[in-house]
């Protein structure tokens, strides 16, 4: 029985993907033998394998989809001339960066990569140069992210030129850059930054930690890596942020925080975060302190309105009607006077309708888009109101309601206050406001024993940091945030400058 | 994970905050009139000493649970029954919370809704409390407290106008009468201020200094300020008038109004202080789980040991005080007595007994 069990478990445990190996052989002093074995064995069946023999005396091997064609030329040139004039020897001062491989584990990763392997008769070791070109997409202004005074350019599906992006915003030698490979099929390429020094040390070992635990069989995007990396699995709010944006990833480097790159997706993640850091925009920093703080206060109220404006609508209609102003109790009383549904019906209709809608838009080409926009507002909305169906009151509500849930700079966080938003529907059409506010505090709570890579989620409120409020709702002159956010570094003491206020003084003075 | 001291301190300003304005002032001025400032003063001049007490007990064993300080000072058997007795209070606390803020909810607002809904809400929130532990809350709380406080300070500041000071002559009583019955109702909320000893334990005293002249003042502030609530309700309705309000504090919520627009706000501002009543209940429950697990010796708290204890709950509220006839004839008829041996008694027995033994090891030492 034991050993049946034990049996089964190993069985399970092989049916992984991620559990597939390649033979590991050594590789054959025959040319002809090894082309044998890499289009039998290991890469049958892939008509983009190019197996050249070039005078007999050296093979050439390569996937040509993933190659550079005017590389591949150069290579097989050179083969040619060293081949007929000076012989193999000529081969150990080849004028391409390359290394040697002697098993075919390694050789057949190598070509899947885009490299060309190079055997040669009578030897035991192959050359192995890197010669990969995979086209990539220009660099563009990020659709989700845009901004008024910030650079244009965001990141693109090459990790490469992403990290590039980021260098070219710190020209330091603190700026450490770990790369490793995740996914045992689809060894896709993930970067780790982080400024040596600034980043707490223990953060940065718990994340090497946690991503060298990733058992996946491939990475397909960095919400995968995410899922996996975050402090809290079930957690339906984002807990790692993640941006298309390079300026502000080195905004975030800057100040002590960890940045990852996964190949083959332009969103870089970026932790530890706190809410309040979702609800921050690039051009809070490239405005003046007053309208970035005003700006603030406005998406932190579209933040409340998103969650909680048709429950408030709800409450307020169903249960605490004596509370609503006598001359818009009578409005609203007009308005719903032919309508035959509860509150709660008409809400949850005119919302399920809007979740149709924003799906709908997502989905269809551009210029269909607008038109079911056009034709879902403007007329549905209408005819609705006019049926009788719903009051004209619910359609301005969840207008609202929707225009607010587009204010949230995070997308992320904003689909978790829109799923959150039912839930509050539901509590104010049972139980009012004591509803809401047990929604709220539960909410509150939950948020509060959150943390992103140990940093609590709702710092510096909660717990509260007086000193950290000075970037959070409101965003305080720059010089009088020369501290790095609590738990993010090291040091307490560590200031990012010499916080010196009000530099036009002397000249004041020279006036007088 | 650790709490800091100001953590603690806004836990317990909390717990302070929120009961005493509910049913007392009627009580109170029934009792003492306009004399009502006497017994507020001296009750808290009492839970002073009785928090300084437990405070400095608290401060010599840091990093000890409430329960095995009990051990230490009274010893195994005697802190065992004392443990178990901070645990029915502690229990009593939290089941008077909850059924205040439901039956405050049903009369007020939701009177078709089923009063065992409502609790359940109440109760599902405790529990909830309790699995996340004493830390969230403190984490929590501080926010919560801020809210709190402008709220009431809002209300204290927009009733001024209304204040008519004559209610408050004479300002020296003609005679004792009630005066004594008023102190023990005040010294029964005040009185709360033992749930200290039970959370200095999860103070940081590695990383932080000791700060007990912050942590006092915090707390003595939210005593005067609510004393503040009752004093301004007898210079706005008289002490005639107060004895006959039910919810007096909702009443003079109703006085606030903004412009001409708003003209009720009770709602939002109750909704306020519904909040800061969740969150206190949700740090009775956890805290009544703490004593119970530290007396069990576990050295986790146990899932099914709090599921249980609000299931016990549940039935003792619909059972003992299922409406807010049978709470307020509870509170003011019992707990008003029952509450000061837990805020009394007790407290000079574990002062006695620690002072004793501290003059003795110092004896024994020299």
């Amino acid at each position: 029985m034991m050993w049946k069990k034990r049996n089964r478990k190993k069985d399970a445990i092989s049916n992984f993907v991620s559990k597939f190996t390649t033979q590991d052989t050594p590789i054959s002093t025959k040319t002809k033998k090894n082309f044998e074995i890499l289009s039998t064995a290991y890469l049958a069946n892939n008509d983009d394998l190019i197996l050249l023999s070039i005078n007999q005396q050296f093979g050439a091997a390569y996937i040509e989809t993933i190659v550079n064609d005017k590389k591949i030329k150069q290579i097989l040139d050179y083969l040619r001339k060293t081949s007929s004039n000076q012989g193999q020897d000529q081969l150990e001062h080849l004028p391409f960066h390359h290394s040697k491989e002697t098993r075919f584990e390694n050789i057949v990763q190598a070509l899947t990569r885009g490299s060309c392997v190079l055997f040669i008769n009578h030897q035991k070791e192959a050359i192995v140069i890197d010669i990969q070109d995979i086209k990539e997409r220009a660099l563009e202004e990020p659709a989700a992210e845009a901004t008024i005074k910030g650079p244009r350019e965001g990141f693109n599906e090459n990790f490469k030129t992403n990290i590039s992006l980021i260098r070219k915003r710190i020209f330091n030698h603190h700026l450490k850059v770990e790369k490793r490979k995740i996914g045992t099929v689809s060894q896709t390429d993930v970067v780790m930054l982080y400024l040596d020094g600034v980043a707490s040390e223990e953060i940065v070992s718990e994340v090497k930690k946690r991503l060298s635990r990733i058992e996946v069989d491939a990475v397909q995007s960095s919400n995968q890596i995410q899922s996996f990396i975050k402090d809290h699995s079930y957690a339906i709010v984002p807990l790692v942020g993640s941006s298309e944006r390079p300026d502000k990833i080195a905004a975030n480097i800057m100040e002590g925080k960890i940045a990852i790159i996964v190949d083959g997706t332009p969103f870089v993640l970026y932790g530890p975060i706190s809410m309040f850091s979702l609800l921050q925009a690039p051009d809070d920093y490239y405005d003046s302190m007053y309208i970035a703080t005003l700006l603030r206060m406005v998406r932190f109220g579209a933040l409340f309105a998103s969650l909680l404006l048709p429950s408030l609508y709800i409450a307020l209609t169903t249960f605490h009607q004596e509370m609503i102003p006598t001359a818009l109790a009578l409005s609203i009383a007009a308005g719903r006077e032919a309508v035959p549904f509860p509150a709660l019906i008409e809400t949850l209709f005119i919302e399920i309708i809007f979740e149709f809608l924003r799906e709908a838009g997502l989905r269809l080409p551009k210029a269909i888009g607008n038109t079911i926009s056009i034709v879902g507002a403007l007329v549905i909305g209408d005819a609705a109101v006019r049926a009788g169906f719903v009051s004209p009151f619910v359609i301005i509500i969840v207008s609202i309601t929707a225009i607010s849930s587009f204010i949230i700079p995070n997308y992320s966080l904003g689909v978790s206050f829109r799923i959150l938003r039912f839930a509050f529907i539901f509590l104010a059409a049972t139980f009012g406001f004591f509803g809401m506010v047990w929604g709220l505090l539960v909410l509150y709570l939950y948020l509060t024993s959150l943390r992103s890579f140990g940093y609590p989620y709702l710092a510096p409120h909660a717990p509260l940091f007086p000193k950290g409020l000075k970037d959070t709702i409101f965003r305080f002159p720059l010089f009088q945030q020369a501290r790095y956010p609590k738990f993010t570094v090291d040091q307490p003491s560590l200031k990012r400058f010499p916080a010196k206020p009000n530099p036009g003084k002397k000249n004041r003075e020279k006036d007088d | 994970m650790r709490i800091t001291h100001g953590q603690m301190t806004a836990l317990v300003m909390l717990v302070l905050l929120v009961q005493i304005y509910a049913y007392a002032p009627a009580y109170m001025a029934e009792h003492t009139h306009q004399s009502l400032w006497i017994p507020l003063l001296l009750s808290i001049a009492l839970s002073a000493i009785v928090g300084w007490t437990m405070l400095i007990v608290s401060e010599h064993y840091p990093n000890e649970s409430f329960v095995s300080v009990l051990h230490k000072v009274i010893g195994k058997f005697l802190g065992n029954i004392v443990a178990g007795l901070y645990f029915i209070y502690f229990f009593i606390l939290f089941i008077i919370h909850s059924q205040m803020i439901v039956t405050t909810f049903k009369t007020l607002f939701l009177p078709r809704t089923p009063m065992s809904a409502i609790l359940l809400l109440v109760l599902i929130l405790a529990l909830y409390c309790s699995f996340l532990g004493i830390e969230v809350l403190a984490r929590a709380s501080n926010m919560v407290l801020i809210l709190l406080l402008a709220t009431i300070l809002l209300l204290i500041f927009s009733v001024i106008p209304e204040i008519d000071p004559s209610y408050y002559k004479p300002i020296f009583p003609q005679s004792s009468d009630g005066l004594l019955y008023s102190t023990l109702i005040s010294f029964s909320n005040y009185g709360q201020i033992v749930l200290l000893s039970t959370i200095f334990p999860f103070v940081n005293h590695q990383k932080e200094k000791r700060k007990r002249s912050k942590v006092f003042g915090g707390i003595l502030f939210s005593c005067f300020l609510t004393s503040m609530v009752l004093v301004v309700e007898i210079g706005v309705f008289s002490p005639f008038e107060l004895q006959r309000l039910q919810y007096p504090t909702v009443e003079l919520i109703t006085l606030i109004q903004i412009g001409e627009f708003m003209e009720r706000m009770e709602i939002f501002l109750v909704t306020i202080w519904a909040g800061a009543m969740l969150l206190v209940i949700g740090i009775f429950f956890t805290v009544s789980c703490l004593t119970m697990t530290h007396m069990l010796k576990k050295p986790k708290e146990s899932k099914a040991l709090n599921i249980l204890l609000i299931m016990i709950g549940f039935a003792s509220i619909l059972q003992f005080v299922p409406d807010t006839t049978n709470l307020i004839t509870f509170i003011y008829g019992q707990w008003v007595y029952l509450s000061l041996i837990f805020h009394a008694v007790l407290p000079v027995l574990i002062g006695l007994f620690f002072f004793i033994r501290i003059k003795v090891m110092k004896h024994g030492k020299s």
